[in-house]
């Protein structure tokens, strides 16, 4: 599976480094337009945060995009065979594909944060430091009102839930591209099929962690506006762990006995 | 003889046309196959479902009493008619990518034929021709240690210059060990190096057999033959 990945990584790196270099490029014009022109700290702040907010959106649009296409376009072309024909199962295949999307989103976030820690620290370390001590900010951290939860762990399972989230939401758009490859090959419009296959799939999960966290475990969603329990949020991981499990299985199956290439 | 492959009843229907239909065929080690018909008579479907490729409507395949899967792709190179090689890879790339996921792959052997073929490993695989792309297919795929080699036609879009070299490369690369299955319309070209034929229309075996008996029993060609079978 090692070589899978491996290969899977030399068939991205120039699209990643490509878009990593205009990332960069990008930056650093910004950060050139802030030094020169006359922004107050406060303005330069606020400027890089809109950046890197949009920066964040298109990271995400973009790796899903990314992620999506390296399972659809082994599936739609011949390119494919070189993958298909080695001697590795349905499982091994796919199962290489979710990890590079693994390794790569966590390189993604590696350097999402790298950029973020050397434009804020590097450059507005003054400014970051006297904005964290104003009285605003701790207004706004007061808000954030959690009683009796350790916050260490609330942070960690949130880390966790938004990374079992994002793999399942991949899971199941290869699902989705599986169904539509095998049991619906022969039905026309097959992009359109894929969407509302995954769209379905999406009701499901949804419908599924809602009766399990709401109706069975009666779990309390919200402890606050905007933030979930800490019950809801193991329920929601383990949930999710679940249904990628089942779509990734369904997906290999369908990858090993019932797809034609 | 050992049995390398093995179909049994093998359907594949794909809409509402059958690319195969009940087919049975054995093919045994030490004997290079020739697999002959017209455009649409299933070859490419036989070799794709003996590849892993495409999965059988019904019906079972086996390679080396292996059912079709991860097993049975380490002892089969297939050969596709297909342009499924990554572009963008250099051909040194290519041997590299071969070298890592085929156990059996002999780099030096590749090559060998490589420079038969005149090719030379820092091309880029996008910036060859058809004839080109074809001969450096055929030079990885006949540098594994297979035990079933499965060539759809390996010789279309090839001077004749080149054909000479690929049947000759196909020759150099056979052992007794393992079974060659050839398809082409240029049946004339293969017509020396085949020892059995096997003729499929609508996916069907129509005639299969020997083919030096072939052509003392019947006083013909294997390519006269062809004609026959298919023209009536």
């Amino acid at each position: 599976m090692a070589n899978l990945i491996k290969y899977e990584f030399i068939r991205k790196w120039r699209g990643l480094g490509i878009f990593m270099a205009i990332v960069l490029i990008l930056n650093a014009v910004i950060l050139v337009k802030l030094q020169i022109g006359t922004h107050t700290p406060d303005e330069q702040m606020i400027a890089l945060g809109a950046f890197f907010t949009g920066i964040l959106g298109v990271f995400f649009i973009l790796y899903i995009i990314d992620v999506t296409m390296m399972y659809s376009r082994d599936l739609d072309h011949k390119t494919g065979y070189m993958f298909m024909l080695t001697p590795n199962s349905g499982y091994k295949i796919l199962g290489s594909k979710v990890i590079t999307a693994i390794l790569e989103g966590l390189l993604f976030l590696l350097v999402y944060l790298l950029l973020l820690a050397v434009n804020f620290v590097g450059f507005y370390g003054e400014p970051l430091r006297t904005l964290v001590g104003s009285d605003l900010f701790s207004m706004i951290v007061n808000q954030v009102h959690l009683e009796g939860v350790n916050l260490i762990s609330y942070f960690t399972v949130s880390l966790l839930m938004l990374f079992v989230s994002i793999v399942g939401l991949f899971l199941m758009i290869y699902a989705a591209i599986s169904i539509r490859k095998s049991i619906l090959a022969e039905k026309k419009f097959g992009g359109l099929i894929s969407f509302i296959i995954f769209m379905l799939l999406a009701w499901a999960d949804s419908a599924i962690t809602n009766t399990l966290t709401t109706d069975i475990f009666s779990a309390n969603s919200m402890i606050s506006p905007g933030v979930p329990s800490y019950t809801f949020l193991s329920i929601q991981i383990l949930i999710q762990v679940v249904l990628g499990a089942v779509f990734f299985c369904v997906s290999a199956y369908l990858l090993e006995n019932k797809m034609d290439m | 003889m050992t049995s390398v492959l093995i179909a049994e009843n093998v359907s594949k229907g794909f809409f509402r046309n059958k690319a195969l239909h009940n087919l049975d065929l054995k093919i045994e080690e030490g004997k290079v196959y020739g697999l002959l018909g017209p455009n649409g008579s299933g070859k490419t479907t036989f070799f794709k479902i003996a590849a892993g490729l495409f999965k059988p409507t019904s019906g079972r395949m086996t390679v080396m009493g292996y059912p079709i899967g991860a097993e049975t792709k380490k002892l089969t190179a297939f050969m596709p008619t297909d342009d499924f090689l990554f572009g963008w890879m250099k051909i040194d790339g290519i041997l590299s990518f071969y070298t890592d996921m085929y156990e059996d792959f002999d780099r030096n052997k590749a090559l060998e034929y490589l420079t038969f073929m005149e090719l030379q490993e820092n091309m880029k695989v996008s910036s060859l021709s058809t004839g080109m792309k074809a001969r450096l297919k055929l030079a990885v795929t006949m540098a594994r240690k297979a035990r079933l080699y499965l060539l759809d036609e390996p010789l279309n879009g090839i001077d004749p210059i080149s054909r000479e070299k690929i049947v000759k490369m196909i020759m150099g690369a056979f052992r007794d060990d393992c079974a060659v299955i050839i398809s082409s319309h240029l049946v004339s070209e293969l017509e020396t190096i085949l020892d059995e034929v096997i003729f499929l229309d609508h996916g069907t075996v129509v005639l299969a057999g020997d083919a030096e008996k072939f052509r003392l029993e019947k006083s013909c060609s294997i390519e006269a033959l062809y004609k026959e079978v298919y023209h009536g």
